[in-house]
């Protein structure tokens, strides 16, 4: 990752961050990471130890990542403020220091477990190698979150061939999350300048837009659907703004039009990847299509009963605390997504394997549903999951946000009107739900289930 | 509620699903809802089922259709109209018991 670095120097007069409490250039950015290399020898961090990060995005955590890198250590970030969470992937990763971020410091601490070495095959393999790793950690939506590890400078390295760029990205998903790193990474070989944003509400997203004109936005369709139903971009002036990609769930075409309506100057590109796997080079369609094209000379993809397999130089050497059961013989990952192809190699992601309901045996897309009741106009937003059923064994179950106020027995009614001859009847949800805001997560994707 | 009300309450949920869904069947106390005669397929058993247990929830009565109870009877409460009806009435009692 030398030339990252060289880089850093090379841009070391362009901003870096700019927030209401910080402006840093790459300059600042390279002399705290050389800072920050001779205090991890102070703190006596061996070479190939495993470090978590616990903090989210700002100039020290990003400084602190790169220093660990060039330390070639494994690097841990973890971006949760729950206690339990913290600890969990501090066992499960087998961290032997924790550095957690104090407002303008770092403080260091060695774990309980620091004189017994990760003796795990995978962080073995890098430390024979001297390379530096990345610990990322799944959702955990279906289970225990899965500990995975990559081979961080093969990571790196994918993006050495990014051209320089003077924008303003404002880095919406997380700090332990495939899709932030990868806006980070890709920001900073671009040396362009990074947004932080404190919360990730719409409001507070667009207020940030206007004030330093960010130029790009990463975000999860059901964020961009919160910010229409806010109306915050009327609030603010957003004519910056160049280019939204968005990622992480399934878009729905409705949702992808109204955005391209409300914001009619702004291009809007999906992006494509798995934790496992690594961010992939896609192209849409068009800003209004939600279909997309593998452009990724590292990527390699076929399509096995509907499900997307992956292949990519930059995927992970395996799991730290679960079997590679989503991976076959010869490497390739098994994303669990559903996809249907269309003409001249273009897919749609229709939804996870996880997420489909059965409905007597035949087979319902949350997000096909999601995508019709959306329609109605009464409708702000919704969301569509499985309940069980001892005469179908599951049935369709809606959760709605209304945009006035009525019965859901009338909005049962609506709905049943309204779909009749959009969708096949069990399909239909049998039950609804009228809910003050959808659930989701403090990540911006929808969590399927009642609460 | 009595009886005849929850008969009444029935019969107004199936009509409704059967209006929604463009059929027109007279339906009465020996109308089945399951088995050969059934007047409805299984999605419609099961949306029945939803609306009636949420009309009986709207007064404040509060029975599951398709507890392991209502599911392991000899005779189905769905075999006709008046079965549910009984099956009701009895989950009615035995709360108010």
């Amino acid at each position: 990752m030398n030339w990252l670095l060289k880089r850093f120097e090379a841009y070391s007069g362009k901003t870096f961050i700019c927030s209401e409490s910080d402006h840093k250039t790459y300059g600042d950015l390279l002399k705290q990471v050389q800072d920050y290399k001779d205090t991890l020898v102070d703190h006596a961090v061996q070479r190939n130890s495993v470090v978590a990060i616990v903090g989210d995005y700002c100039f020290e955590t990003i400084a602190l990542f790169f220093a660990l890198a060039e330390h070639k250590c494994i690097v841990v970030p973890i971006t949760s403020t729950a206690d339990n969470e913290v600890k969990y992937r501090l066992e499960e990763g087998k961290v032997d220091h924790i550095i957690t971020l104090r407002p303008t410091e770092v403080a260091f601490a060695q774990s309980s477990r620091s004189n017994e070495s990760s003796n795990n095959k995978y962080v073995l393999k890098l430390t024979q190698e001297n390379k530096s790793g990345l610990i990322l950690f799944s959702s955990g939506s279906s289970g225990k979150p899965k500990a995975m590890i990559h081979d961080l400078e093969t990571l790196i390295n994918s993006f050495e061939d990014r051209k320089g760029k003077n924008l303003n990205f404002l880095v919406f998903l997380m700090f332990d999350h495939i899709g932030g790193l990868n806006t980070l990474l890709n920001s900073l070989a671009m040396g362009v300048a990074i947004t932080i944003p404190k919360e990730r509400d719409p409001e507070h997203v667009c207020f940030l837009i206007e004030k330093y004109k960010v130029n790009v936005l990463p975000a999860s369709p059901t964020f961009l659907n919160l910010l229409l139903l806010s109306q915050a971009h009327t609030k603010f002036d957003l004519s910056s703004l160049k280019l939204i990609t968005y990622g992480t769930e399934p878009m729905p075409e409705t949702v992808l039009l109204k955005v391209k309506e409300a914001l009619p100057f702004v291009k809007l590109l999906q992006t494509f990847g798995t934790s496992e796997t690594g961010i992939a080079k896609i192209s849409s369609k068009s800003s209004t299509s939600n279909l997309i094209r593998f452009d990724d000379p590292d990527y390699e993809f076929k399509i096995v009963n509907q499900e997307l397999w992956l292949r990519s130089k930059t995927q992970i050497s395996g799991y730290l605390n679960a079997s590679n059961q989503n991976f076959t013989e010869d490497g390739w990952f098994m994303t669990g997504d559903i996809v249907e192809e269309y003409e001249d190699g273009y897919l749609r992601i229709i939804g996870r394997n996880s997420d489909l309901i059965n409905v007597g045996g035949l087979k319902v897309l949350p997000s096909e549903v999601e995508s019709i009741l959306i329609q109605i106009p009464l409708i702000a937003d919704c969301m569509v999951f499985s309940e069980s059923n001892p005469i179908t064994g599951q049935i369709v179950v809606a959760q709605i946000v209304t945009k006035s106020e009525i019965s859901s027995k009338e909005l049962k009614k609506e709905i049943h009107r309204f779909c009749k001859n959009r969708l096949d009847q069990y399909k239909i949800p049998a039950k609804i739900k009228i809910v003050d805001e959808a659930n989701y997560s403090n990540r911006y994707k929808k969590i399927r289930r009642w609460d | 509620m009595k009886e005849q009300e929850i008969k009444q309450l029935i019969i107004c949920c199936i009509n409704e699903y059967l209006e929604l869904n463009e059929t027109k069947i007279d339906i009465n106390e020996n109308t089945a809802l399951i088995g050969s005669n059934a007047i409805v397929n299984s999605m419609g058993l099961v949306n029945i089922i939803v609306d009636v247990e949420s009309s009986l929830l709207d007064s404040d009565i509060e029975i599951s259709l398709t507890s392991e109870k209502a599911m392991s009877r000899v005779v189905s409460p769905f075999r006709s109209i008046s079965s549910l009806v009984n099956f009701i009435n009895e989950e009615i009692n035995e709360e108010s018991k």
